[in-house]
């Protein structure tokens, strides 16, 4: 156990250094920079690379240059840093490039509210670019959580080999409190490496139609090619029929056929609950203190939150749809109901919806009003 | 044994003519001359080059320097035997290295219009 | 002398796409005679390409290729290079790669000093979307979305890479190949950036509607505009009206190289942790 003071961002900083993490690029925006800040000063110590770059896109690009060469790398931006990103996100989905891209949420659209909290990038982050892609992105909801879904980052995107969003925002970004996080040694055991093929006749897409690519480390072994377009198993371009739809297919085939491997969600004092509350991130926070409140007062409210946002976890909400009357079920969110239409869709009915845009975190007392509302009919 | 392979035990220049896409840029450095454009009705361009005289290559690999496509092969010197230059091709030469201001040897009738 | 390109190419993948006189494949013929002239072991190397024609140069060159999105090839090649930092990193980029959609890349890449080796292969027009103006097209000149002649003012993109502090800056043509490799050689040789741009012609899509439709044609107007440096230097401000000087512009080997200078940094901060530490 390490205890310690520290804020969201200096926790994913640190995930990255216990990680693995060999490389860092980017550019600065808040609230996202302490990220940036704080590897700048530790990556060289280490003897890593950090290179703050001269725009966004060259923010992404350079880190995920360092991880085609095979380099565990990282970056990390605020919402219209991801904009700017997508193109590469896109890249880095075709050629099958792990990379983690930390997104402190701020509000928007455009330069919005730069220096206040907001859930505005949850939809950006199901589909961050264009064409057909099947992200992964997670949603930490305690500032704990920042230390350990980075790291469980990391992991999955050296395991599926493409890039892997962890979606924080201004509150837990840059919220200090007393954190005790797992032993360096126990997370260094669940550490996930990139596989490598050293054999003679390795082509690096040449993988069952479920599984991820292998690319072996620049400058070992067979050398191959690494494109943006579309491919066939060699790596190089291919516009074959079968061949295309084959490879968008394992896109999506490789994340939807391992979904246990990458499902993470959070049920709290479900079992008795008479209303659920469904958010997520740092809004849970408030969701947690409500509940203990009305609680004591003898109203049994329990809350379900996931941890990976996207893929969602549909089946388990479609359950929740069974267990729950959507008339007593809240969706709480700091945008105009990104997640709120996903939820719909696996519970197959419209739940009640709170949202705030202002800036502003929502606070336990607003979500005691409305579940108030809620119980009273009004 | 590849086509380039093949070829290569017995000619000082060949042309791998799949790799060809008769840009022509060749035909003009030729200094003997030997590189013609002859049509083909087999090619999808209509034309292929046609290695005329081949033992009148010297192997300067001039018309190799300039193909942008892979397709000239001039074999080594060291592993063939090369014709020194024709009396004509000196003749030529002469002409175009009066004309300083082209770098490039060029066809006889438009060095003459420079 | 006949020169065998078959070993560091990838035989199976050509003919290439570029069109009939393309200047294109001269490059890459170029970039692999400059290697072998320079001793690489091929497996020291990796090319990197961004978007257009000269993008596809990357996967005719056997070694580690990657082919990026547009303009971002020296981004990429950049975090390739530091982390490997004794490997040679070579990035190809065209004139609208590079200028335009890339220009903010290419002169950070200047100012930073990383040692890739990059080269702009001009070829005046976007030769791959089919003719729309480029930072390079000439004034005047016609291009698709210039129907009228090209009203835009013309990139000297050698004096940028000078002006942005690049250490090695070069430019040559693809009217001879062994002028091109020695140019090329020289600047692999160079420890840090280096930049060399290719003026190359397109007699397909830049040539052909501005009446230079054969290759020897659009190499006569290479030829016109582009003068040896020294013999520019005599030039009169008015002849030097849209002629540019060929050959190695500016060599500076002086200017630490970025992975050197971050090697040192490290060692530096590591060796004041220690003394902070005991």
């Amino acid at each position: 156990m390490r205890k310690l003071k520290a804020s969201g961002n200096e926790l994913v900083a640190l995930a990255a250094e216990d990680a693995g993490c060999v490389f860092f690029g980017g550019y600065p925006i808040t609230p996202s920079s302490e990220v940036m800040h704080i590897l700048s000063a530790r990556f060289p110590l280490l003897g890593r690379k950090f290179i703050q770059m001269e725009d966004e896109i060259a923010g992404i690009s350079v880190p995920l240059g360092a991880s085609m060469s095979g380099a565990k790398s990282m970056t990390n931006t605020s919402g219209p840093g991801m904009s700017l990103k997508s193109e590469q996100i896109g890249q880095a989905h075709m050629a099958e490039v792990p990379l983690v891209i930390v997104n402190v949420m701020r509000g928007g659209p455009s330069t919005g509210l730069p220096t206040r909290p907001a859930q505005s990038d949850v939809l950006q982050a199901e589909a961050p670019t264009h064409g057909d892609v099947k992200t992964i992105a997670l949603i930490p909801g305690t500032t704990e959580e920042c230390y350990t879904e980075t790291i469980r980052a990391f992991n999955l995107a050296e395991r599926f080999m493409q890039p892997v969003i962890v979606l924080l925002d201004e509150t837990l970004g840059h919220m200090a409190r007393d954190v005790v996080l797992p032993d360096l040694a126990d997370i260094q055991k669940t550490i996930v490496n990139r596989r490598v093929n050293m054999s003679e006749d390795y082509l690096p897409y040449n993988v069952k139609d479920d599984e991820p690519a292998i690319l072996n480390p620049f400058f070992t072994g067979r050398p191959y090619h690494i494109t943006g377009l579309t491919h066939d198993a060699t790596g190089f371009p291919t516009e074959d029929a079968v061949l295309c739809q084959q490879l968008i297919d394992r896109h999506f085939k490789k994340v939807e056929a391992h979904l246990d491997e990458i499902e993470l969600y959070e049920k709290y004092r479900l079992d008795d609950a008479e209303y659920l509350i469904l958010c997520y991130g740092s809004v849970s926070l408030s969701a947690r203190e409500t509940i203990i409140r009305l609680r004591n007062e003898g109203i049994k409210v329990g809350m379900f939150r996931p941890l990976t946002l996207w893929p969602s976890p549909e089946m388990e909400m479609s359950e929740l749809a069974k267990k729950f009357d959507p008339k007593k079920i809240l969706v709480v969110e700091m945008n105009k109901g990104q997640y709120l239409r996903e939820v719909e869709r696996s519970m197959g009915n419209r739940p009640e919806f709170l949202s705030k845009v202002n800036g502003r975190a929502i606070s336990p007392l607003e979500i005691m009003e409305k579940l108030r509302e809620m119980r009273h009919g009004i | 044994m590849s086509e380039t392979q093949k070829t290569e035990q017995k000619e000082r220049v060949w042309i791998m003519k799949e790799r060809c896409k008769m840009c022509g840029k060749c035909v003009p450095v030729c200094i003997e001359k030997i590189l013609v454009i002859q049509p083909d009705p087999e090619s999808i361009y209509g034309q292929t080059i046609f290695i005329d005289r081949p033992d009148r290559c010297t192997g300067c690999s001039d018309c190799d320097n300039v193909c942008p496509d892979f397709a000239i092969f001039v074999a080594k010197k060291k592993d063939r035997v090369f014709p020194k230059r024709s009396k004509e091709a000196q003749e030529r030469l002469a002409k175009i290295s009066e004309n300083k201001e082209q770098p490039l040897p060029k066809k006889e009738g438009e060095n003459e219009k420079a | 002398m006949a020169y065998d390109y078959e070993s560091k190419l990838r035989t199976e993948r050509l003919p290439t796409q570029w069109c009939p006189g393309c200047g294109d494949g001269m490059v890459l013929k170029a970039i692999i005679r400059a290697i072998d002239a320079n001793g690489w072991d091929m497996k020291d190397v990796c090319v990197v390409s961004g978007i257009g024609c000269s993008g596809r140069i990357s996967s005719y060159i056997n070694c580690n290729t990657v082919h990026t999105t547009h303009g971002r090839a020296i981004a990429y090649a950049t975090g390739i290079k530091l982390m490997h930092p004794e490997k040679h990193v070579i990035v190809v980029s065209g004139d609208g790669d590079g200028l335009a959609i890339g220009g903010n890349h290419f002169i950070h890449a200047c100012r930073r000093n990383v040692g890739l080796n990059y080269i702009i292969i001009n070829n005046f027009i976007y030769g791959l979307t089919n003719s729309q103006a480029s930072p390079t097209t000439p004034q005047g000149m016609w291009a698709v979305t210039q129907p009228f002649g090209n009203i835009d003012r013309t990139f000297d993109s050698c004096n940028l890479a000078i002006g942005a502090g690049a250490t090695f800056v070069a430019r040559s043509t693809t009217l001879n190949l062994i002028k091109l490799e020695n140019i090329l050689s020289e600047s692999f040789k160079h420890k840090g950036f280096s930049f060399v741009e290719v003026f190359s012609g397109c007699p397909v899509n830049f040539g052909s509607k501005n009446g230079m439709g054969k290759p020897e044609e659009m190499d006569d107007w290479i030829d016109g505009i582009a003068v040896p440096s020294d013999k520019f230097k005599k030039l009169s401000a008015e002849e030097k009206e849209g002629k540019f000087p060929i050959g190695v512009l500016k060599k500076d080997p002086e200017t630490e190289e970025y992975c050197t200078t971050y090697e040192k940094y490290v060692k530096r901060i590591q060796k004041e942790a220690e003394k902070r530490g005991g």
